[in-house]
């Protein structure tokens, strides 16, 4: 530091020391010549911290894509849903048509069998109308999509999601194919586990299932890097959230919000001064912008 | 003499104007524990058209140095993998905005279809039974018989109407399966025939049929057949 407390360790012993240092000041204090020193320290310090503001932004304003649900309001998926979510659409297969061929189908048998028991048909009536129409409208509430069991829904959203990524038709194995079934039961299952919190045995399969997409993938990328780019762009993923280590842990769960702003990680005071402190710098940098 | 030359991966990229950082990885023998160790080091390295992408394989060379951590520049791009995937990145983004802007279309346009879908095949059988059993007018049939593309009454158009698919499903099944089977016959006769197999597969263009191991050669074999009968389908 200074002579000046070098001084002060040296002659602290002797009474006659200690006079000659009160005389003089009690404190060390900087020599005019350091004050250049101290200016550039100064400046060299205000630009590291607009370096280190400038560095966060960048990371905060890149493009972070949750690696289970990927994007928000990916096409693809926001499809997918609202076909399962149809009027309309019918489960197993079924069509309108073949409901209103059935109808027709026991009309006429009934009249047959009117036929062929030799009853006057000038006296057969057929069925109301209306009575018919309230039969028509339980079959197909019945058949509905909207009433199916969440086992018919995924084996449609499964169809739908096999048919719009095949290479060729019939294509049930393709990379792609995999993924994107894995992502809709991933849909699934991450909806079943943020409504059931404590399912830990689903929640261990969703890991397992989430880093097998990212597997499948990755090996995609080896395979045919122009598919598996459109593959992550449908899916509505990034390279980066296909490529990060991913695990299903709190870390990840309060990072990306899964049960909404719950708190399951907390921070010590060490990274939460951390974080203080940097908010700080960051606002006094803004500031003097 | 000659300048100092590396080869390393691209691993940074677009965070500094004109700059990137390459990895340059040697091996170092480790005199101690007898063997050699990879050592990496990461270079700044000057990129003045701004080409090379994370990912890309590139030789670099010294030049003087261009500041105070950069003294590098790049020569030549040896394997373009990350401007490759880059054009991939860009490319599916738009393509994958028009294509869904297409299904989401074509979505719209048949949940309209299934609104506006009226059932009435109820009502036009029982006109159609009332008509034949009364001996009706016949211009009340005209215009059914032109929605279903029927030209003449018979008793057995109603059943036609009401016939399910499953009777279809099942005959294309049948088809399908004597299709498998006639395959599987004349699989068995070129298997047992190696002269015979040879020839038809010289006949398709396979090298050498010889020299193909026997379980290679059958799948081979059973391709060839399949494109066969799927051609002949196709043409009928």
């Amino acid at each position: 530091m200074l002579p000046l407390s070098r001084n002060l360790r040296v002659q602290g012993s002797h009474l006659q020391g200690l006079a000659l240092v009160a005389s003089k000041s009690l404190f060390s204090t900087t020599a005019p010549a350091q004050g250049t020193k101290a200016i550039k320290f100064l400046k060299a310090q205000k630009r590291r911290q607009k370096n280190e503001v400038k560095q966060t932004n960048l990371k905060v304003s890149a493009d972070i894509v949750d690696p289970v649900f990927g994007r928000e309001n990916t096409p693809f998926i926001v499809r997918v849903q609202a076909e399962l979510k149809e009027p309309n659409v019918l489960s197993h297969g079924y069509e309108g048509k073949e409901v209103d061929k059935f109808l027709a189908a026991i009309d006429s048998t009934e009249r047959e069998q009117a036929e062929l028991s030799g009853l006057n048909m000038d006296l057969f009536e057929t069925s109301d109308a209306k009575v018919i129409e309230t039969r028509k409208e339980v079959i197909l509430r019945i058949l509905n999509m909207r009433n199916a069991s969440n086992k018919d829904s995924m084996k449609m959203a499964l169809k739908l999601a096999r048919e719009e990524f095949e290479r060729f038709p019939g294509d049930t194995g393709s990379s792609e194919v995999q993924a994107a079934c894995m992502t809709v039961r991933i849909y699934n299952m991450a909806h079943h586990i943020q409504e059931h919190k404590k399912d830990f045995a689903n929640t261990r399969l969703l890991r397992i299932l989430v880093q097998k997409r990212q597997n499948i993938l990755q090996y995609l990328k080896r395979d045919n890097p122009e598919r598996y780019f459109w593959a992550i762009e449908k899916l509505g993923l990034t390279d980066v959230a296909v490529t990060q280590e991913f695990n299903m842990d709190r870390r990840y769960m309060q990072d990306y919000k899964f049960f909404g702003d719950k708190i399951l990680i907390k921070d010590s005071k060490k990274t939460i001064d951390a974080q203080r402190r940097n908010l700080r710098t960051q606002k006094m940098v803004e500031n003097s912008e | 003499m000659a300048r100092q030359n590396f080869i390393g991966m691209v691993i940074s990229q677009g965070k500094m104007q004109k700059t990137v950082k390459v990895r340059v990885e040697t091996k170092i023998f480790n005199k101690r524990i007898n063997k050699e160790l990879i050592h990496r080091k990461d270079y700044l390295v000057h990129d003045e058209a701004d080409i090379s992408r994370e990912g890309d394989l590139v030789r670099i060379e010294t030049t003087r140095p261009l500041s105070r951590r950069k003294f590098f520049a790049i020569a030549e791009i040896l394997k373009n993998k990350g401007q490759k995937f880059a054009k991939f990145e860009k490319e599916a983004k738009i393509n994958v905005a028009i294509e869904e802007a297409k299904k989401s279309e074509i979505f719209l346009e048949r949940r309209k279809q299934l609104e506006n879908e009226n059932f009435s095949l109820l009502e036009d059988i029982r006109r159609i039974q009332d008509c034949l059993n009364k001996s009706g007018s016949e211009e009340e049939l005209k215009e059914i018989k032109q929605k279903y593309g029927i030209t003449d009454f018979t008793q057995n158009t109603i059943k036609d109407l009401l016939k399910l698919d499953v009777t279809s499903i099942q005959s294309d099944l049948i088809k399908e399966r004597d299709a498998i089977d006639s395959i599987q016959i004349k699989l068995n006769e070129y298997v047992q025939d190696d002269i015979l197999a040879n020839q038809f597969l010289t006949d398709k263009g396979v090298a050498e049929p010889e020299s193909l191991k026997k379980n290679i050669k059958k799948n081979i074999l059973r391709k060839y057949l399949l494109q066969d009968q799927n051609q002949q389908q196709q043409q009928l």
